[in-house]
């Protein structure tokens, strides 16, 4: 009776060499499965960031389109930082886009409405390094040129803006908007 | 012998036992395989789908601009060099239709001076427009400094609905004068026209078939020319010739235009493609303000 019973078990070696091969076995697969979604959140990742880069630079497009002359208010550019009037969604706004904090800001404020405390959102997030130039005639050298500023009061508005940025994740994204008011 | 014979069978069983757990474990390793394989299929068709999304909305964004400026570039052409020069019709602003591969560019032009001008327009006109008949709302929006047409929706006692109601027929691009040959009844109206004199317009700028918009539509020639062009094309009493006499002695009224909003929507075979509207500066050509949907 012993000997049959036995012979049906499993010898404490037995079990032992199962357990150590179902460790390997799931510790090879936990491995290779977070090193799969190490790869995959690696491989999204600047996927991501660039899908809302080209958003918000298409918005910012957008935007300068439908730029207005509106009373005290000027189309001022710098090489990081742009502000405008524009009328969206059936409301006139103060727009400013500035490069802070690692990131392309956008603050909003209502002309329509008198003193408003405006609506500031990350634009285009993860941004290592932005610049803005404006395309504009140059009257000493006859031609037209991409300007570092603009100064709306004396020019008026630029024919287009070019936004270059570089995100952090390394993806370079370049821009040119052109504005229809001067085309 | 009946202790082999169980062994043997013991030991067959324990080969079936072994065959079924090996065909166990290539169905669970192939189970695994085809759940791994799915979530990435469905990963990468996640991530294309949005990458194709993206660039659609893109591409459209791009089409619609440049579609615009085309129409922006065609209206320039026919509303400068039309049959009526110094004056701007219905018949001048008709629609237009270009088509090109496998696209057509619908392209519709709007008199913005064909509009009440709310920069310059009394409340007396704007009570009469639709949603503004409360006095002192009208007295508001004519006392409130305006810009662009969308302040008029921050005017103190205007509701969204009000402004929904008056604002197809007001504009701020303008001199201040309405084209008597392209304004709605509408406008006429509130302009202090009634309805019986507003149908005589229209009737003689509808010409001999009797539709606005066609090549024999007949126009005012010149502010000089209303009155005489309404006794004669449309039978006005004196009554009414001394109102609009009145209207036009008040430089109110006016034949031609500097302000014509140029819609256009690009459709590709039954897709259209989101309407852009610009308004253009007739003498000099520039777009002073633009729209996208």
């Amino acid at each position: 009776m012993r000997a049959g019973r036995g012979r049906n078990g499993f010898t404490f070696i037995e079990v032992l060499v199962v357990v150590a091969l179902f460790s390997i076995i799931g510790l090879a697969l936990f491995q290779s499965f977070s090193m799969g979604l190490q790869v995959w959140k690696r491989a999204s990742r600047p996927n991501f960031s660039y899908r809302k880069a080209v958003l918000g630079l298409e918005r910012m497009a957008r935007e300068l389109r439908q730029v207005r002359g509106y009373p005290n208010t000027t189309f001022q550019g710098e090489d990081d930082e742009l502000s405008f009037a524009s009328v969206v969604y059936g409301k006139a706004y103060n727009l400013t886009y500035e490069f802070k904090q690692q990131g392309l800001w956008r603050d909003a404020k209502i002309l329509s409405a008198g003193w408003d405390p405006g609506e500031r959102r990350e634009a285009v997030p993860e941004v290592a390094q932005i610049e803005f130039s404006y395309y504009g005639y140059d009257a000493p050298s006859s031609s037209f040129l991409f300007f570092d500023e603009w100064d709306g009061q004396v020019k008026g508005w630029p024919m287009a803006v070019r936004v270059m940025v570089d995100l952090e994740d390394e993806t370079h994204l370049e821009k040119i908007m052109p504005l229809p008011a001067m085309l | 012998m009946r202790h082999i014979l169980k062994r043997s069978c013991l030991f067959r069983r324990c080969c079936r036992g072994a065959r079924a757990a090996r065909r166990g474990t290539i169905l669970f390793v192939a189970i695994g395989a085809v759940a791994v394989l799915s979530i990435l299929t469905l990963g990468t068709t996640s991530s294309v789908m949005q990458e194709m999304k993206l660039a659609r909305a893109v591409t459209r964004a791009n089409e619609s601009f440049y579609a615009g400026m085309a129409a922006v570039e065609i209206a320039r052409i026919v509303v400068t060099r039309d049959d009526t020069p110094g004056v701007i019709t219905l018949y001048d602003l008709r629609g237009r239709d270009v088509a090109f591969a496998d696209k057509t560019l619908k392209i519709r032009l709007y008199d913005e001076e064909g509009l009440v001008p709310l920069a310059q327009a009394t409340a007396d006109v704007l009570t009469r427009l639709p949603g503004l008949e409360e006095t002192s709302v009208a007295s508001n929006v004519a006392a409130a400094d305006i810009a662009v047409k969308e302040d008029a929706f921050f005017v103190s006692g205007v509701d969204p609905e009000m402004y929904a109601q008056f604002a197809p027929h007001v504009t701020t691009h303008s001199h201040g004068r309405i084209n008597i040959n392209t304004a709605g009844s509408v406008v006429l109206q509130a302009l202090g026209m009634d309805e019986d004199l507003v149908a005589k317009v229209r009737e003689f700028r509808a010409g001999t078939d009797g539709e606005e918009g066609t090549i024999d539509d007949a126009f005012f020639s010149s502010e000089a020319a209303i009155v005489p062009s309404l006794r004669d094309g449309a039978q006005i009493s004196d009554a009414e010739a001394a109102f609009v006499g009145d209207l036009v002695a008040r430089g109110l009224l006016s034949t031609s235009s500097a302000y014509i909003r140029v819609e256009s929507v690009l459709v590709t075979g039954t897709r259209e493609e989101p309407a852009v509207q610009a308004v253009v500066y007739v003498p000099t050509g520039n777009v002073v303000a633009w729209y996208e949907e």
